[in-house]
């Protein structure tokens, strides 16, 4: 599904990502950890554009993406959430989920007056209502995104992102700053997401309890490299892995 | 009290073109990222165009009297949409990921180089300009709960206030109702957020400077029978605009459109008095800074939600 071809961000003298390459298989949900500092969040901002890339190539069903501007990502079907939250703060949740939509609809971006355009804004509410139902974001649907738990915000922007059915979902560290409740929510909407609705996903993420629970296949990085992949049962007893993670004999 | 009734009688319209003037700059400044400090000047060389147009229409004898501005007003609008877009699209697109300080720093520039450009290319001199609505001012005239009242208002203001009120109308569907408005507003307030669900936010930046210029053309247009039409005939206007952004707070595009109506009014109640006279600007700004002190976010901000 998605092909990450020997990528490499250096700034300046240093290499942040060395070479590295994977593949994400479609309907899987594949996580990319590693320790502070390993690079997975430079790896993870070059996928997506956000951030710098200085060699490589991505590919998204075998086409070439690399040079994909940012906001055509949504258009070729790739969602996205963020570490620090993306919401549009001064609109409702209805709203941002609006905006989650809106621009995925190919419309001209001028022409679009909403009074006659009935047909639209019905099947808009009914996505609406149905994305809301399976991220149990129901009852805040008219709140404006600050006025919500941090759990509630990052499920609003999960709901964002998959209104327009994208293939595939890229999600930085979901579970950051959640508390362990809030977490167990996500991991159940995060699995539904892929199994019931055949999204793929690829995520970064920093809890072990997560990435071992609902991952398909994992990476793990260290220094800029891939060091291990597999699924969570071979990672978890790869020596390497355990070595970056708990401190190997050289560094105790 | 005449006097009173007097001062709003031609402080109403004026302030909504401050209004205008203010609601083009805030909206500029809320999702393009800069404070435009040329806007007025972008606008009075499309004035300057226009003029040149009705003219031109006027000399090869092919429209007569009002027909002819009102085929050229098409032709100064159009103009400051394109100036809009090529100063988005070739100055500010290129700088816009540097620092809003150096977006700052072009539009000062560009201030320059439209007042240059006015005075190269046409003239210092100052041209009279035709009135949308000529003809002599209404007289209300009578007797009544409020004792003698004569109340003198301009003819050209009913056009003035009229067209300031649709275009505040039009401009509140648009950015309520309509997919670029949510674009505008998703781009102002989340840019990462807005590229993430699809939206084109340089794209998004050349319509807000568009939509921008051509309201400063619009009051430009409306101003100039006033201020008649020379390189610094928006310089006041441009000034009392930012003042009643500011006084709006720059969080709320509509804030802009009462502030300039408070601007415009008390700018006149102060002319009331005799011994005030010559300090109306000085007193707008003192209340400026009476509003940065104890209302920093604006007198009409909406109330801030409870941080997360």
């Amino acid at each position: 599904m998605l092909e990450v071809a020997n990528v490499g961000v250096r700034f300046g003298g240093l290499v942040a990502v060395d070479d590295f390459s994977m593949t994400v298989e479609q309907g899987s949900i594949h996580a990319l950890i590693g320790p502070n500092g390993a690079g997975k969040t430079t790896l993870f901002n070059s996928i997506t554009r956000i951030g710098p890339r200085t060699s490589g190539k991505v590919y998204f069903k075998g086409e070439d993406i690399t040079r994909l501007p940012d906001h055509r990502m949504i258009h070729a079907g790739i969602a996205r959430t963020f570490q620090n939250l993306q919401l549009f703060a001064r609109m409702t949740v209805y709203e941002n989920l609006y905006a989650g939509y809106a621009f995925h609809f190919k419309r001209p971006l001028l022409s679009i007056f909403a009074g006659s355009h009935r047909a639209f804004e019905e099947e808009v509410r009914k996505r609406i209502a149905n994305v809301a139902a399976r991220t149990g974001i129901r009852s805040a649907l008219f709140s404006t995104p600050q006025n919500l738990p941090y759990g509630m915000q990052k499920r609003v922007e999960i709901a964002r992102a998959i209104i327009s059915e994208p293939e595939m979902l890229l999600l930085d560290e979901p579970a950051a700053g959640l508390t362990y409740h809030e977490t167990e929510e996500l991991d159940r909407v995060i699995y539904d997401l892929s199994r019931k609705n055949g999204i793929t996903i690829l995520l970064v993420e920093h809890d072990m309890n997560m990435v071992m629970k609902i991952s398909d296949r994992i990476s793990v990085m260290s220094f800029g490299r891939k060091i291990s992949e597999g699924s969570p049962r071979e990672v978890a007893g790869d020596p390497e892995v355990i070595r970056v993670y708990l401190g190997g004999e050289e560094s105790a | 009290m005449n006097a009173l009734l007097q001062a709003i009688a031609i402080g109403v319209p004026q302030g909504a073109l401050y209004g205008l003037m203010g609601f083009g700059i805030a909206l500029i400044f809320r999702s393009a990222g800069t404070l435009n400090f040329s806007h007025g000047y972008s606008a009075m060389v499309s004035v300057l165009i226009t003029l040149s147009t009705i003219q031109w229409f006027l000399g090869m004898g092919w429209l007569e009297g009002h027909a002819a501005l009102f085929a050229a007003i098409p032709v100064g609008l159009i103009s400051g949409a394109v100036f809009g877009v090529l100063i988005d699209i070739l100055l500010m697109r290129r700088v816009k990921h540097v620092s809003p300080a150096s977006m700052l720093m072009i539009t000062l520039g560009l201030l320059l180089v439209f007042e240059g450009a006015a005075n190269l290319i046409w003239s210092p001199d100052y041209e009279s300009f035709p009135r949308i609505l000529p003809g002599a001012p209404f007289v209300f005239q009578g007797a009544g709960v409020l004792g003698e009242v004569r109340v003198i208002f301009r003819r050209n203001d009913l056009a003035v206030m009229l067209i300031a009120l649709v275009i505040s109308l039009s401009m509140a569907g648009l950015m309520k109702y309509t997919k670029i408005g949510l674009a505008i507003r998703a781009r102002g307030q989340d840019p990462i957020g807005a590229q993430a669900v699809g939206i084109n936010t340089n794209r998004v930046d050349s319509i807000v400077w568009a939509i921008a210029i051509t309201l400063a053309v619009v009051v430009g247009i409306l101003v100039a029978p006033i201020t008649r039409v020379h390189p610094t005939m928006l310089m006041n206007t441009q000034l009392l605009g930012i003042t009643a952004a500011v006084l709006g707070g720059f969080s709320s595009l509509f804030g802009a459109i009462w502030g300039g109506l408070i601007i415009g009014v008390l700018e006149r109640v102060v002319d009331i008095f005799p011994a005030l006279d010559g300090y109306e600007t000085a007193i707008i700004f003192f209340l400026i800074i009476l509003v940065l002190v104890f209302k920093p976010e604006g007198i009409f901000a909406p109330r801030q939600g409870r941080k997360a």
